[in-house]
C-alpha cells in the first residue's frame, strides 16, 4: 500500500510537469507570434492562445491529476497600428496587431515555470522516500 | 516469527503508510495549483489514527462493484485543510504550504524509517547474543 502511494506520486507529479509543459509551449507559442499580423488587406492577425487546466480522476493511479482541458483562444481586441504601407493595412491605413502582451506572457511563463518547480520538487521528495525504503532492505 | 505482531513494528508500519499516503495528497495539490475552483486537501493528524478513527468504506457486496478511488487507503481525510489563500478563480493550493508539508511527511518518514533500522538492530543482537 505504501509503495503505492510513493508510485502514484511519481505519477501524479509526472501529469503536472506535462500539463505546465504544455503551457510553457503556448506561451512560447504567443510570444513567437507577438508580431504576425495578416497578409491581406485588412485581414485579422494571430490570435493569443490561453491555456485552462482541469483536474482529472485517474482511476488506474487512484488520485486526481491534473490535465490541460482546453487551449482556447484570447476573444480580446485586437490593437491597432497607423502603418498605410503595410500589406495588411484597411482603407484608412490602420493594420491590426495581435492581442499578446508580453508582460502578461512573460508572468505566465514564471508561473508555470514555479508549478514545474514544485511538481519536481515532490519527485526528490518521493525519490527520497523510496531510498528509504529501499534501505531498509539493506539493514 | 511476524514482525507486524511486535507492537513498535506495526506502529512504524502504520506510520509510514500514513506519511506516504499525504504524500500523495501533497502531489495531487501542487498539480492542481492551477485548477479553478480546486481546494487542497489534506489528512488528518495522526494521533486520530491512534484513537482508532477509521473511515466507513461502502460494502462491495459484488466483485464488479468499483473501488473508492477518493479513499485515501484507510487514513481519513481532514473536513477541511488549513488553508494559506485562495485566488481569485476559486484554487485554494498554496505551493510554498505544500512544499512545507512535503518537506516535513518526507522528514518524518526518515526519522521512521532509522527507528524501524534500529529495531532490528536491537533484535538481532538479541538473537546474537541469546
Amino acid at each position: 500500500m505504501m509503495n503505492d502511494a510513493l508510485g502514484a506520486t511519481l505519477k501524479i507529479a509526472g501529469a503536472g510537469l506535462q500539463a505546465q509543459s504544455t503551457r510553457l509551449r503556448v506561451v512560447a507559442e504567443n510570444l513567437a507570434n507577438a508580431d504576425s499580423t495578416a497578409t491581406t488587406k485588412g485581414g485579422d492577425p494571430y490570435r493569443r492562445k490561453t491555456v485552462s487546466f482541469d483536474s482529472m480522476m485517474d482511476r488506474g493511479v487512484g488520485a486526481e491529476l491534473v490535465k490541460v482541458k482546453q487551449i482556447g483562444r484570447d476573444r480580446s481586441d485586437f490593437q491597432l497600428a497607423y502603418d498605410p504601407s503595410h500589406p495588411a493595412a484597411d482603407d484608412k491605413g490602420y493594420v491590426k496587431k495581435p492581442n499578446v502582451q508580453p508582460l502578461i506572457e512573460m508572468m505566465d511563463m514564471r508561473e508555470a515555470g514555479r508549478a514545474f518547480e514544485a511538481s519536481m520538487n515532490v519527485i526528490e521528495q518521493s525519490r527520497a522516500m523510496m531510498t528509504r525504503v529501499v534501505d531498509l532492505l539493506r539493514s | 516469527m511476524d514482525l507486524g505482531k511486535i507492537g513498535f513494528f506495526q506502529l512504524a508500519g502504520t506510520r509510514l503508510d500514513y506519511l506516504a499516503q499525504r504524500q500523495k495528497l501533497v502531489a495531487e495539490n501542487v498539480v492542481n495549483a492551477n485548477t479553478p475552483d480546486y481546494q487542497a486537501r489534506d489528512l488528518k493528524s495522526f494521533d486520530s489514527v491512534m484513537e482508532g478513527i477509521r473511515p466507513v468504506e461502502a460494502a462491495r457486496t459484488s466483485g464488479l462493484h468499483l473501488v473508492s478511488t477518493r479513499s485515501t487507503a484507510g487514513f481519513r481525510e481532514a473536513g477541511k485543510a488549513a488553508l494559506w489563500e485562495t485566488t481569485p478563480s476559486g484554487n485554494a493550493v498554496s505551493l510554498e504550504q505544500e512544499m512545507i508539508k512535503g518537506s516535513e511527511t518526507r522528514d518524518a518518514f526518515a526519522l521512521t524509517t532509522s527507528l524501524f533500522q534500529r529495531n532490528v538492530q536491537m533484535l538481532r543482537m538479541a538473537w546474537r547474543n541469546g
